[in-house]
């Protein structure tokens, strides 16, 4: 998974722009796909990923060497993408509906409701896969985000808790909530 | 065992783990319909996720980001972070 070599990262530290855009080519689809699974919407996913980048490139001389880079690199990335889950849910929670009786899950799944995917977002995707592309962008950010981290970046369990600094049977209570809460919502899916 | 007990067992199964008490939920989950269902529909889950594609970064992308990044400078090294640039100097 280091796919960046010291030398380059010694290099972007030093403000050498090609380095920079060494590590930019080999983090982009990767950290794109991520953004993606947790926005469900190019426009936003590239925002975020702009914005990881940047952050990335003002903190790279702070980068403690003792964690792995792609270590980091996911820790900065899943920081910003559930900074855009939050500012969505306070914006869309201004005019949410109240609703009684409703767990926890349904409260997410009513006023989480993300934008409308433009064309080229669903071109992106079959049928089935929207399908768990929709219950993924129900699931509360904290199961959210241990999902993507296992089942799309295919990290370890170990990886996770290095990312996330929670130690591992936290990441997999979470993995089993995650995984029990998406059984649930695509069971309640329509069939299409 | 009880059908709870098995259910909430059976996730270890998934994260790879042998135990013993997942090897008695998987014991159980074979011979209930309930928890043989259960166990069914995780798998799909899985199968569901694993089957999500991963994408090329959008054309485009990489120059707005180093273009975002021209704009910006870097920050100095906090003390003690042991940086590669506090290290080497």
């Amino acid at each position: 998974m280091e796919r960046v070599e010291q030398g380059v990262l010694f290099r972007a530290q030093t403000g050498d722009l090609d380095a920079f855009t060494a590590i930019v080519q080999a983090y982009e689809d990767q950290l794109y796909t991520l953004a993606f699974r947790f926005l469900s919407n190019s426009a936003e996913a590239q925002d975020a990923v702009q914005e990881t980048f940047l952050r990335v490139y003002t903190q790279l001389r702070r980068y403690d060497e003792r964690f792995k880079f792609t270590t980091w690199l996911y820790r900065i990335a899943t920081n910003v993408c559930i900074d855009r889950l939050r500012k969505r849910k306070a914006v869309s929670s201004l005019d949410a509906e109240v609703t009684d009786g409703v767990e926890s899950l349904q409260d997410w799944h009513e006023r989480l409701a993300s934008p409308d995917p433009s064309p080229e977002d669903l071109l992106m995707q079959s049928e089935t896969c929207n399908e768990v592309q929709r219950a993924l962008g129900d699931l509360p950010p904290l199961y959210q985000t241990v999902i993507i981290l296992r089942y799309i970046q295919e990290l370890s369990l170990q990886e996770i808790s290095d990312v996330l600094h929670v130690p591992i049977t936290t990441v997999k209570t979470r993995i089993h909530r995650g995984r029990e809460a998406l059984k649930e919502l695509l069971a309640r899916a329509p069939v299409s | 065992m009880t059908c709870e007990e098995a259910q909430r067992s059976m996730h270890y199964h998934f994260d790879g783990d042998d135990h013993l008490h997942v090897r008695k939920a998987r014991a159980h989950a074979a011979s209930c319909t309930d928890c043989g269902r259960h166990v069914m529909d995780l798998e799909m889950v899985e199968q569901g996720l694993r089957s999500l594609q991963k994408f090329a970064a959008p054309p485009g992308l990489r120059d707005r980001i180093l273009e975002a990044v021209r704009e910006v400078p870097q920050k100095r090294p906090l003390r003690g972070t042991g940086g590669l640039m506090t290290r080497e100097q």
